[in-house]
């Protein structure tokens, strides 16, 4: 299992925890946040581009919605195959999409020289059997098509809707693992639709059906990649082994959502949040003192690391913007899914999620007899779906 | 209509000299065994009710595959005073289900016969058509073992837009049907069909009973439930090869047929 940067901006913040500090196995840039020929340049952030690139994957992010005049651009529109750019006030044809997909993947290998492509796809909410269409269309071409030494992703943009329903999963599988499939993966974002005041889903149809997405692909001997993937990453790896997880700073880089991409939303100010290995979850800065107060540090701190140790100083300024305070999460993250994936056997593993997610328990229920009570996204309120949904794989 | 009611003058009109089994009368057609003038024997089936879509896609996937030296091959066609009259290549052999118990607890007989089947079906899977009604019942087994595989009358050529026969159970099938086809999902049916049924037929030719029940109700419960597991023989050297092909599920089912062939 390797770990990807899911790369937005403050871009510095994940080369630097890369190079200097040796987190993380690659990245995923996110055309979002760069603009075309950013990498034209010799070094990005003092660091090399072409040693950047050759660990790289680009992520074109073509979900927003085929028709045209509602969708957020970013950077998106300086590239001139992209849906942004060619969002006319009619209906996108299917032809028109299929071109500018295949010209994303040229796009890849003769401008960045990469070697791992993500076949740029579609978010489908309403008209499943377009989407699949879509698939088999580009695999087709690339049968025909397929350039020796590169290996090719396919995009799975899952609605929460889809994600949620086991048939259509089935449907989708079956289509995905098709004698005819040439893809070496899949680069798969899902729609979580975590419930109000909580970062994670705890829906069980969410985690059984992506689980069952994950099991499948990699039975079928496909390599998988869990892109905009929050720290429930963790229930995942422990029973499959997928190939590549991506970690990323902010919450728009760990939570997909399709919103983002056609309607303009703020995440607006933020003091910051602390991941801690020993809660499995994230404690909102404002806590931190309450805890501190009742001497309740010891029991969230983060092991060996040196950005927890730095924002967790009586008297941090905490805020957002902050690098350390993503980096804390960055590095904490990468070392939990690295031990579990140094676990080759899947019931170990599974167990060892097990005996993680008790402990975890334990501290929360330490914490309360420290009168520290927890509360919305910062409290217990996935550990027991995790350790139930656990049990049933 | 039955042999002794077949008309001196349509005997005389295709040139039958004799019959040398008894035929087998279907809800859509009756095969006849018959010896015609020139001496050649030769199976003759006659369509009730005439041509149908059936009948067109069972044409279509013989002509397609008539150099293939397992199917049999289609010799004349014609229309008859309103029935359809078909002659085509008689395999000298027995039906696999009426030697079926010869291969009770045979793991290698069982893996020979299944390596072969796997032969002659592979080209067709990768042309994207899918039988969907092997049984024992549509295997001919030659004298030297050679599986020849009969009545593609089901079959759907994947490749083709519009599809017309039934996506659920035929008659007669129910025995050896995946959960999709219990469960009608047509969209759902392909090579990794095949591969169920011949799951079952394994297993069924090793133990001389079903894996997930006796009667067809027993059967489409189980598939309902999603509980694939069944009972084995602990001597069955085949297992994993019945694991792969009986999940319920078609993506969970070998991909490809080489790691179909792989389980063997």
């Amino acid at each position: 299992m390797k770990v990807l940067h899911l790369t937005g901006h403050f871009q510095k913040w994940n080369l630097d925890s890369y190079f200097q500090n040796s987190i993380g196995d690659g990245f995923v840039f996110c055309a979002y946040s760069f603009e075309e020929g950013f990498f034209a340049k010799d070094k990005v952030n003092g660091y090399v581009t072409d040693e950047i690139l050759a660990h790289s994957f680009f992520d074109l992010q073509y979900y927003g919605k085929k028709e045209g005049g509602n969708i957020q651009k970013g950077k998106l529109g300086t590239y001139p195959f992209h849906p942004t750019a060619n969002a006319e006030s009619e209906e996108q044809t299917n032809v028109l999409i299929e071109s500018l997909i295949k010209q994303g993947i040229t796009y890849q290998i003769d401008n960045l020289g990469l070697k791992n492509v993500i076949i740029p796809n579609y978010y489908e909410n309403e008209r499943p059997n377009d989407f699949i269409a879509i698939i088999k269309s580009i695999n087709k071409w690339l049968t025909a098509n397929k350039v020796d030494g590169i290996k090719y992703f396919m995009t799975l943009p899952i609605a929460n809707h889809t994600i949620i329903d086991e048939a259509k999963i089935d449907e989708l599988l079956f289509h995905l693992t098709d004698l005819p499939i040439v893809f070496d993966g899949y680069y798969i974002v899902c729609e979580a639709k975590p419930d109000a005041r909580q970062k994670i889903s705890t829906d069980f149809k969410y985690l059984r059906n992506l689980a069952t997405i994950f099991k499948t692909l990699k039975k079928q001997k496909f390599e998988t990649i869990y892109a905009y993937a929050n720290w429930d990453a963790l229930v995942f790896l422990s029973l499959t082994d997928i190939d590549y997880i991506t970690i990323g700073t902010y919450e728009n880089l760990r939570n997909f959502t399709i919103k983002r991409f056609t309607t303009q939303e703020d995440g607006g100010p933020s003091k910051g949040w602390y991941f801690s290995e020993a809660l499995l979850n994230f404690v909102k800065a404002q806590f931190l003192d309450l805890i501190r107060n009742q001497k309740g540090i010891d029991i969230i701190k983060n092991e060996r690391n040196v950005f927890s140790d730095a924002i967790l100083v009586e008297g941090y300024p905490w805020s957002n913007q902050k690098p350390e305070v993503h980096k804390n999460y960055l590095l904490t993250i990468t070392r939990l899914l690295k031990e579990l994936a140094s676990e080759k056997d899947l019931e170990k593993r599974k167990k060892l999620l097990i005996a993680k997610i008790d402990q975890a328990v334990k501290n929360y229920e330490q914490l309360e007899r420290l009168h520290i009570t927890l509360t919305d996204e910062s409290k217990n309120y996935h550990l027991g779906m995790w350790k139930s949904f656990l049990l049933t794989q | 209509m039955g042999s002794s009611s077949l008309t001196f003058e349509f005997l005389t009109h295709f040139g039958i000299q004799s019959f040398f089994k008894n035929e087998k009368r279907g809800g859509q057609k009756n095969v006849y065994f018959v010896v015609r003038a020139d001496g050649s024997k030769q199976v003759m089936k006659i369509l009730v009710g005439g041509i149908d879509a059936r009948f067109t896609r069972e044409m279509k996937i013989y002509e397609k595959y008539k150099e293939h030296p397992c199917i049999p091959v289609v010799y004349e066609v014609h229309e008859y005073q309103k029935e359809t009259v078909i002659f085509e290549e008689y395999i000298e052999g027995h039906s696999l289900d009426e030697i079926e118990s010869t291969y009770k607890g045979d793991n290698d007989k069982i893996k020979q016969l299944l390596r072969a089947i796997f032969d002659l079906m592979t080209p067709i899977w990768k042309d994207g058509v899918v039988h969907r009604d092997i049984k024992p019942a549509n295997i001919i087994v030659r004298p030297d073992g050679t599986p020849v595989l009969i009545d593609f009358g089901v079959a759907r050529d994947l490749n083709e837009e519009s599809i017309t026969a039934a996506g659920g159970l035929q008659p007669g099938t129910w025995k050896w049907a995946a959960p999709e086809q219990y469960a009608a999902k047509k969209e759902m049916i392909n090579y990794r069909t095949d591969f169920f049924s011949l799951g079952v037929l394994a297993y069924y030719l090793y133990h001389q009973a079903l894996p997930f029940g006796k009667t067809i109700d027993e059967i489409n419960q189980k598939f309902t439930s999603g509980d694939e597991t069944f009972n084995h023989d602990a001597n069955c050297t085949f297992a994993d090869f019945l694991i792969e092909t009986l999940h319920f599920k078609v993506a969970n089912r070998p991909r490809s047929i080489e790691e179909l062939v792989k389980l063997i």
